[in-house]
């Protein structure tokens, strides 16, 4: 009876003592403890997914008017909770990127970000002043069970050579790849074939920007009656333009001039800009030239025969047109015309520069990694084909992958161009194979804490310009001076932070400084292992040869 | 406490792991004993099982013995039955014969009473058809018959229906007439008290600005004074210079005398223009208005979007105002504001832009009632109207697409935008809008056009916003009078 207790007794102690170390090793399965600042660390890839637990994820995008993009957001969380049915993914749709993005800044001090977000790399940029905010996902992409083309993924994914380099370029901040690219497209010129012939000019293939100004001017010639002389209506602005922001990027790009640089200076005031500036309120003074802020959308009076160069997104293709599928206007308002789509104006025809823009796809780390796996996941579930081809056909966006553009699939899609003024309507194809052909020649400009704002500045330049030219401002130096200051403050572009200017430490201070991070990164119970363990190894080691050295002293 | 975690940790665990090894030791030592007892165990074991297998053995012997025995016995009981019974195709002829007897019988039974059936079935038939026949030639002439009588008592009614129709007609026509003569007395009555409102208000208004005048007159004139004073007092010392510097210092007095005297007279601001002259005012001009508050957009980064009325007079859209978000809250229905900006026009809607604004302290509060447009409704007057408060009555609800719906959400999943829904009268419809930023999701209106359906009357008030055509955004939604 006693042997039997005390037997009991020494298994009870070897049970606990058996706990006690499996605690000491659940340290090795991917949690994250909070570093010395109460902040969590980035999580690392875990070993597995735990589909037996609950997850929910919170996915925020934009909402388009086009409610089948909505339908495509939707079906493609109901198509992943199919796969992984322990995760339940909540949409919340925002009418523009200005208010997402703000959500997203107030709810990073409070740690309730979304876990996805559809997003701009402008935005994330501003995201990563948090610590530990914004995933970087080149670890995550490279993982073989769970990465691009994992083996564990359960879907049929784009490996990362699959994703087109330059869109995958544009989500690199850092050296660091911080999103997915979601869809892509790039600015286009809708033109009004007959007004440009009846003006006696001719549609080229690349239009420059002198062709656009000065068939624009021609078109403001008035009748006797004092109607447009081109369409014998009221009303006529020849060239408007959607995004003032891609049109002032747009051309000084073209001419090589500056904008900002990759560490944050701003630099788009300069004489090039002044240039453009005073040309652009020339126009705008014999109102040949407008912008959506100003007037409308220019697809409404393109549409009602009253506008001749429409520039848009390649997004935008399915309201171009008087024949296209959605229409903003009344029916007896359209006016019949045959539209050309072609590059936006270019300083040099033979070197063609675009603008290449959409929104990518970020993950926001958090305390979980199970979570963080579940969204990126998710992440990549967005661009199988179907999710992409499902998005890229509701406008004239492309896809990012190389997987959905080559699939039998999008090129039957782009074969039946013209087919109908419906899915296969000719802008919506044309316009995206615009991109599909010329994305060698696209650019994106420096992303940085502040870029956002640099770029609306941009923009406020050409609209200052515009409404300054109808409101019958002069053009000077002193009102260049006065629009640039008041951009400026607008813009709050003097707190713009410039990297490398502040708080950074370099060379071996720094190669230490990290070392010291990477330890203290470790969760603790990790650490207590990795001295644990040799510890009891060297332990081990003299016990045995202690043992030894006793039976030989015996024998 | 948390520097020292990690060896602590470290040292537990090693203590945790030398003593599992230490156990696992102290169980060899001792296992050649346990071994030794486990034998003797076992072979005891094993003796008792054989024991335990040879009687269970036995059991079963004897019961497959038994069973067996009782087996061979009812088989042998059933082989002689089956030795004793009739053999099976004897028995089959037979019945097979009795069957055949059986079935000639009955067909011939059959045929016989199919037959009779036939010729009674056909006699009554006959007789029904003749029935039938002559009942329906006799309905026919009594409702032939009733017809007649109806319809002349139909042309009966009808000619008292047509005097009596004729009689209120110009009794209704009286009664309008008589009270068109009363409206067209009150509204009279009421141009007057306006009038004379006007002309008390204009009267006031001239009473400050004369004041304000003389006011501005007197100061003027202590201005030049103290001018003239400061002048006088600058010449003096200028002369008592004069006498101690040389040349220089007289062009110096010159300079200062002239800076002195000229002022460059600060910017006239624009002067507060009526309705009238703002709707005259052309586009991308500076306007100035008057107006009063009747409704804002929520704010949002230093600007708000408000919806004004001036009372008599019209509406005015104000976009993206400049406004602290502390103005913002003192926006409310009624407040008087003073607006500069400039007048444009974007898809239609002619709106006041780049504005900025004062509040008006002595301004009289005013919220509009809604001005009934329905009879303009297709008409371009309608767009006179732009921007005022408005009331649609008795618009019957379209589908607003080919889904059927009644309305349709901007954004269905979070409900954080607007709401489109048609609604016509007389056959020309009107777009709507629930603008979210004015009427959001948790107000009345919303919920109200979230429960429409195809085919409802409904009373509309709203703002008549104009987009490429009009686009009232609704404040109110009820069910037609």
């Amino acid at each position: 009876m006693r042997n039997m207790r005390a037997r009991n007794g020494k298994m009870v102690l070897l049970a606990a003592l058996v706990l006690l170390a499996g605690m000491l090793l659940s340290a090795c399965h991917g949690t994250v403890d909070k570093d010395a600042a109460g902040k969590s660390a980035l999580s690392t890839v875990p070993l597995y997914l735990d589909e037996t637990k609950k997850i929910e994820l919170n996915f925020w995008a934009k909402n388009d008017s086009n409610k089948v993009q909505t339908a495509v957001y939707t079906k493609a969380i109901e198509d992943f909770e199919k796969l992984y049915p322990n995760v339940k993914i909540t949409l919340k749709l925002y009418p523009d990127y200005g208010r997402l993005f703000n959500d997203v800044i107030t709810n990073i001090s409070t740690d309730t970000t979304p876990n996805v977000c559809v997003t701009y790399p402008d935005h994330i940029a501003t995201y990563l002043t948090g610590e530990n905010v914004v995933l970087p996902l080149d670890d995550w992409m490279a993982d073989p069970r769970f990465g691009l083309g994992g083996s564990d993924v359960k879907f049929d994914g784009p490996d990362q050579g699959e994703i087109v380099p330059e869109f995958l370029q544009e989500c690199v901040l850092d050296g660091k790849v911080y999103a997915l690219p979601y869809v892509r497209s790039t600015e286009a010129l809708y033109i009004n074939r007959d007004l440009v012939e009846k003006l006696g000019y001719t549609v080229p293939d690349v239009a420059t920007w002198d062709f656009i100004w000065e068939v624009s001017e021609k078109a403001m010639e008035k009748d006797a009656e004092g109607n447009f002389a081109v369409n014998g209506q009221k009303v006529m602005i020849p060239f408007i333009y959607k995004s003032t922001d891609n049109m002032m990027i747009t051309m000084l790009k073209q001419l090589g001039a500056p904008y900002t640089t990759e560490q944050g200076e701003v630099l788009l005031f300069n004489d090039t800009t002044t240039g453009l500036l005073k040309e652009i309120y020339t126009h705008a003074a014999s109102r040949a030239f407008s912008t959506f802020a100003i007037s409308s959308y220019p697809g409404n009076f393109l549409n009602a025969g009253q506008c001749i160069f429409a520039i848009d997104s390649t997004a935008g293709a399915t309201w171009m047109g008087s024949s296209a599928p959605m229409q903003d206007i009344h029916s007896n308002q359209l006016v019949p015309f045959t539209m050309e789509v072609r590059p936006v104006p270019q300083f040099d025809p033979e070197h063609t520069q675009m603008i290449s823009q959409g929104p990518s796809i970020c993950v926001f780390n958090k305390a979980n990694s199970q979570e963080v796996l579940a969204s990126w996941l998710f992440t990549q579930y967005m661009l199988t084909n179907e999710v992409q081809l499902g998005y890229a056909e509701t406008e004239g966006y492309l896809p990012v992958t190389t997987k959905a553009q080559d699939s039998p699939e999008y090129r039957d899609y782009v074969s039946r161009k013209g087919e109908d003024n419906q899915d296969h309507y000719f802008a919506k194809i044309e316009a995206s194979e615009l991109l599909r052909s010329h994305t060698a020649e696209t650019f994106v400009t420096p992303v940085f804490n502040g870029s956002a704002s640099v770029r609306s500045a941009a923009g406020q330049l050409i609209e200052e310009v515009t409404k300054g030219a109808r409101r019958k401002k002069e053009m000077n130096d002193a009102f260049i001076r006065e629009t640039y200051g008041n951009v400026r403050s607008l813009f709050r572009l003097d707190q713009i932070q410039v990297k490398g200017t502040e708080g950074e430490t370099g060379g071996a201070e720094a190669a230490q400084e990290e070392k010291q991070a990477g330890w203290n990164a470790l969760p603790a119970e990790s650490r207590a292992l990795l001295i644990a363990v040799p510890c009891a190894w060297i332990l081990i080691g003299a016990a045995a040869l202690f043992r030894a050295k006793k039976t030989k002293q015996k024998n | 406490m948390k520097k020292y975690l990690t060896p602590c940790l470290a040292v537990i665990a090693v203590v945790a792991i030398v003593l599992c090894i230490v156990f696992a030791g102290q169980r060899g030592v001792k296992q050649t004993d346990v071994d030794a007892q486990i034998a003797k165990a076992v072979e005891e074991a094993k003796t008792a099982a054989a024991a335990e297998k040879d009687e269970a053995v036995k059991a079963v012997t004897d019961a497959a013995d038994a069973a067996k025995a009782e087996a061979d016995a009812k088989i042998a009981d059933l082989t002689k039955q089956l030795e004793e019974a009739p053999k099976a195709e004897d028995i089959q002829a037979q019945v097979t014969a009795a069957a055949e007897a059986a079935q000639t019988e009955v067909q011939a039974k059959l045929d016989e009473a199919v037959a009779a059936a036939q010729t009674e079935l056909q006699g009554k038939m006959d007789e029904a058809v003749k029935a039938a026949n002559e009942a329906a030639e006799k309905e026919k002439a009594e409702l032939t018959k009733q017809l007649e009588e109806a319809q002349a008592a139909v042309e009966t009614v009808k000619a008292e229906m047509q005097t009596k129709l004729d009689e209120a007609a110009k009794g209704a026509d009286e009664a309008a007439k008589t009270a068109l003569e009363t409206a067209e007395k009150e509204k009279a009555d009421l141009q007057a008290q306006l009038e004379a409102a006007v002309k008390e208000k204009e009267e006031a208004v001239a009473a400050a600005k004369a004041e304000a005048e003389a006011k501005i007159a007197e100061l003027t004139k202590q201005a030049e004074e103290a001018a003239a004073a400061a002048t006088t007092a600058v010449t003096e010392a200028v002369d008592t210079a004069k006498e101690a510097v040389a040349e220089p210092a007289a062009e110096e007095k010159t300079e200062e005398k002239t800076e002195e005297k000229t002022e460059e007279p600060a910017a006239a601001a624009p002067a507060v223009m009526t309705y009238a002259e703002y709707i005259a005012a052309p586009l991308d001009s500076e306007v100035c208005v008057q107006t009063n508050v009747q409704a804002t957009q929520s704010w949002w980064d230093g600007k708000i979007t408000v919806y004004a009325v001036t009372a008599g007079e019209g509406g005015y859209f104000i976009y993206n105002m400049a406004c602290s978000e502390e103005d913002a809250a003192k926006l409310v229905p009624g407040t008087t504001i003073r607006v500069k900006g400039y007048k444009s026009e974007w898809s239609g809607e002619v709106e006041i832009t780049d504005a900025t604004f004062e509040l008006v302290d002595d301004g009289f509060a005013f919220t509009a009632a809604a001005q009934d447009v329905t009879d303009l409704i297709g008409k371009e007057e309608l767009i006179n109207r732009q921007n005022d408060y408005v009331l649609f009555k008795g618009m019957t609800v379209e589908a607003y697409d080919e889904s059927g719906a009644a309305f349709a959400y901007k954004d269905a999943e979070g409900k954080t935008d607007d709401l489109y829904f048609k609604a016509s009268k007389d056959g020309t419809t009107v777009n709507f809008c629930v603008e979210f930023y004015l009427t959001g999701k948790d107000t009345d209106v919303y919920k109200a056009v979230e429960g429409l359906q195809v085919g409802d009357v409904i009373d509309i008030e709203g703002f008549l916003y104009w987009y490429e055509g009009a686009n009232p955004h609704v404040v109110k939604v009820t069910k037609a009078q």
